[in-house]
């Protein structure tokens, strides 16, 4: 007897069970399913994110629509390790561009701006270890600046263009990154771009040796990012000690370099490198006092001389 | 009755989940009933994985104060309920009470799941905190701290409380732990006639001698150091590794003030450090020096067989942390309540710098890093997000941190808050050494080294023996190990711009007033995540393939260079003519 109705009774509530289940609400709309799919693809849950874009693309009624909803099935579909799909996401990047062309268009400079980054993210052979930009990508972050100057795509493509060319380690390219940053920065200084660029050009710098330069570029890059982040959220006690380093190690500078340390003591104590800082005061107070007495013996050598 | 007892047993299981069932469904129905807010009462409920002694009653004397203060400011009442979780089943509560929308409101982070998991657990169910931390803390009005932002009065600065990915602070603290040395001040007292061991690392030894040579009634010797193998990495993280700090002047080649496992591998590939530096030698002697006071067999046991040990009078010291202060203080007490010995408390012993082996090494006493503990955040379901804050304001604050954590026997989070005396001797030590010797590469050189470590310890090989046979076999399976690294990188780059492009997108939602400082996070993450460390492996790479190639020779990191040198003296001159002038 319990045997002939215990399947029927699991049919039941399998039915039952499906038709709870079932989501009797509004289809979602397109903006709803790229906002899911997004935040899928933030915490890497890729299937979800790729069902919504997909949804997305079918459902689009606007050719804005269809673009967003291409670039960010592109997004899901190159990025993550998992089966990545690196020639549809290239081509749906390519659709997105034309789609929306128009003058005021959003999506196309973020989608010429990934197709950018595919080239240093994917073109680059994974077993060149030692290759980790790919000068070819350089003429599509240009393009990106070129065609929408004044879309904040534009700017993230100069920031990873500079990049490429401070990674590649040689003064020509070196070079080129402070001249593309200088011009960015004399009329950005309020870009929150700003201080990162200046950031690298320091790094630039340092290929070229020119030490000065590069102090003075590290302490205009925090005071404009101390300026931009008014909230400050972020923590800077690692460029304080990196001021105080490139000043006594490079520069020459012992009076920056005592300033900075003594800042970094004063505003992070608890910073693991304030020891290190200490000891430094007192390196830069014993070598000081070596170049007075080097100094004072040379005064007196000329002042003695015939 | 026969009847009944073979219902019984033929039913055993289905009565055994009616009964599980009917206890659950109470259980929630109690608790449901209990969250239920009457007429001018607010509930908070308040998740940690705190069974340790003092921490429930402090949250309710805290809760209580704070109930009161509120009353007295709006008429309502805040009723604290707490949800003292097991350790073991944090993760699995916490995890299924955040997804299924009955999440306490104010959560314990940190425990029982991964660093990746309770980040994404923080961005999609916890409300960022970044602006009320940075206004000041009203409970600190009247106070020295008073008009100071909130997260400054931390003993970080906050840090703990700050998440890099999110770019947002979303946790409050409330206590600071610290690891010290506990003792037996009794058994001490009756084997050395000391009540307080010496600092100095010699004299430390010589009583450490002195207790070993000493029987029990039993025949048994004392055990100077309860120890195993999880006390053996504190013991070596707090004794032996401050002694290598020197080695930043010798590997620290980007001077980040920290040497990386890359920066190692390329200083012992140029030759610029070997294995047997001064200073690893040091590391590996105070090693040596220590382990003949552990138990014996001290490799085979576990953590809490040498708290047994110290429990039961047969070993005189254990290293541990602030959170086990208590419950080893109640353990010195017997079920009459009468005191079975006193458990005393300090910093670990270390080398002086006049010690003719360790001296050069000593230079000052080793970093404690704070360690924030349990930092409270306040999830997106929480009815009353404003009064959760302020009672992690309350509870935060100059005066009731101070009360909070006299009552759980921790060290106070806020900064100049009184320490209790029995804690006086855990107060961090902010300024110090901290360790720098990162003697491998990644998987392959790591299980090669603990290999030999463990055989070294274990006194089969010396010191020189294994250098001589660690070294080749770093420079070659560092290589392969490097590699990996690199392709590693190469990976977790792609996996850093789809989050940035994630985060981008989320941007758009943004309320126009918060645009700006939103933009800024972003471009902030992006230079952290993506700019800055391209640049820096380029570098790396290039130092680490010019340390094998014999053509550059790696400057040392912290040597002036010759034009530095001279442009400092340029500077100096300069200003003394001024000055004559």
């Amino acid at each position: 007897m319990r045997r002939r109705f215990a399947p029927a009774l699991a049919c039941c509530l399998t039915v039952v069970a499906c038709f709870t289940g079932c989501d009797k609400g509004e289809p979602l709309s397109v903006s709803q399913q790229l906002d899911l799919g997004w935040e899928a693809l933030r915490v890497g849950n890729i299937d979800s994110s790729r069902l919504h874009f997909e949804s997305a693309i079918t459902t689009a009624s606007s050719n804005q629509e269809r673009a967003k909803a291409k670039f960010a099935m592109a997004t899901s579909l190159s990025l993550p390790q998992i089966t990545p799909d690196v020639e549809r996401a290239r081509k749906l990047l390519s659709e997105a561009i034309v789609l929306d062309a128009d003058p005021g268009t959003e999506t196309a400079p973020w989608a010429a701006l990934l197709l950018a980054r595919l080239g240093d993210l994917r073109d680059i052979d994974p077993d060149a270890v030692d290759i980790l930009v790919n000068p070819d990508a350089r003429d599509k972050y240009r393009d990106v600046m070129t065609r929408w100057p004044t879309h904040p795509a534009a700017q993230e493509a100069r920031a990873y263009l500079v990049t490429s060319l401070v990674a590649a380690r040689t003064p020509d390219e070196a070079t080129e990154a402070i001249r593309l940053v200088d011009e960015f920065v004399a009329t950005n200084q309020d870009s929150p771009w700003s201080a990162t660029l200046l950031g690298l050009k320091s790094r630039a710098l340092r290929t070229l040796g020119r030490s000065e330069d590069r102090l003075a570029t590290e302490i205009q890059s925090l005071e404009l990012a101390r300026k931009i982040d008014a909230a400050g959220t972020t923590e800077y006690a690692g460029n304080i000690w990196g001021i105080g380093i490139i000043a006594e190690f490079e520069a020459g500078d012992l009076a920056a370099a005592r300033k900075y340390y003594s800042l970094l003591i004063a505003e992070y104590p608890a910073d693991q490198r304030v020891f290190n800082a200490e000891q430094a005061l007192k390196r830069i107070d014993a070598l000081e006092a070596t170049l007075k007495q080097e100094i004072a013996l040379e005064n007196t050598a000329k002042e003695t001389r015939p | 009755m026969m009847a009944i007892f073979r219902f019984l047993v033929n039913n055993a299981a289905l009565i055994l989940i009616a009964a599980a069932f009917a206890w659950a469904a109470g259980t929630v129905w109690t608790r449901a009933a209990r969250s239920i807010e009457g007429e001018n009462e607010i509930i908070l409920r308040v998740c940690h994985w705190q069974l340790e002694t003092g921490y429930r009653d402090a949250i309710n004397e805290l809760g209580k104060d704070f109930s009161d203060d509120y009353f007295k400011r709006t008429g309502k009442r805040v009723t604290i309920i707490q949800d003292a979780i097991p350790e073991t089943v944090y993760g699995q509560f916490v995890s299924t009470n955040l997804i299924g929308g009955t999440a306490p409101d104010l959560i314990s982070v940190g425990l029982g799941l991964s660093n990746v998991i309770w980040r994404e657990y923080l961005n999609r169910y916890f409300v960022p905190l970044t602006s009320d931390i940075n206004r000041p803390n009203p409970f600190n009005v009247g106070t020295k701290l008073e008009g100071v932002p909130f997260k400054q009065t931390f003993v970080d600065g906050g840090r703990s409380s700050y998440n890099e990915e999110l770019q947002n602070y979303m946790t409050v603290p409330t206590s600071v732990h610290a690891i010290r040395l506990f003792y037996n001040v009794d058994l001490l007292e009756k084997l050395t006639g000391l009540r307080t061991p010496p600092k100095e690392w010699n004299a430390f030894l010589a009583m450490s001698e002195k207790i070993k040579a000493q029987k029990k009634a039993d025949g048994t010797h004392y055990t100077p150091l309860a120890s195993s193998k999880y006390h053996f990495g504190v013991w070596v993280s707090t004794v032996a590794d401050p002694l290598t700090w020197t080695l930043l002047h010798k590997a620290d080649f980007n001077r980040d003030g920290y040497v990386s496992s890359e920066e190692t591998f390329a200083a012992v590939k140029s030759g610029r450090l070997k294995f047997d530096d001064p200073a690893i030698r040091a590391r590996y002697a105070i090693i040596t020096q220590l382990s003949p006071s552990f138990p014996e067999g001290w490799t085979g046991k576990q953590r809490d067989e040498a708290v047994f040990l110290f429990a039961q009078q047969r070993a005189v010291f254990i290293p541990t942390g602030t959170w086990d202060a208590r419950s080893l203080q109640q353990q010195a007490i017997d079920a009459d309540g009468k005191q079975i010995f006193e458990v005393g408390i300090i910093d670990f012993p270390s080398p002086t710098s006049t010690d003719p082996v360790y001296g050069p090494f000593a230079l000052g006493p080793k970093y404690d890093r704070p360690l924030p503990w349990g930092g409270f955040g306040i999830t997106r379901t929480c009815k009353h997000p404003d009064v959760a804050f302020e009672f992690l304001q309350y509870i935060s604050s100059l005066e009731g941190n101070e009360k909070f954590c006299r009552i759980v026997g921790w060290i106070p989070v806020v900064e100049g808050a009184a320490i209790p005396e029995s804690l006086r001797s855990f107060k961090p030590t902010l300024r110090g050494m901290y360790g720098n010797f990162t003697p491998f590469v990644g998987g392959e050189t790591n299980v090669r080294f603990e290999q030999l470590t463990d055989v070294f310890i274990a006194g089969r090989i010396t010191f020189d023996e294994m250098v001589r046979q660690y070294t080749p076999e770093y420079l070659d399976k560092g290589e392969r190990d490097y590699n990996l690294a690199k392709r590693d990188w190469k990976r977790g780059s792609l996996g850093s711009e789809q989050f940035l492009l994630a985060i981008r997108e989320s941007l758009k939602t943004v309320p126009a007033d918060r645009q700006r400082e939103m933009l800024w996070r972003y471009a902030s993450l992006t230079a952290r995540r993506q700019l800055f460390p391209t640049v820096d492996r380029a570098y790396q790479v290039k130092l680490i393939a010019d340390s094998g190639n014999g053509l550059v020779q790696l400057p040392a990191p912290y040597e002036l260079s010759a034009a530095a040198r001279s442009r400092a003296k340029e500077k100096l001159r300069k200003t003394f003519a001024l000055e004559s002038n």
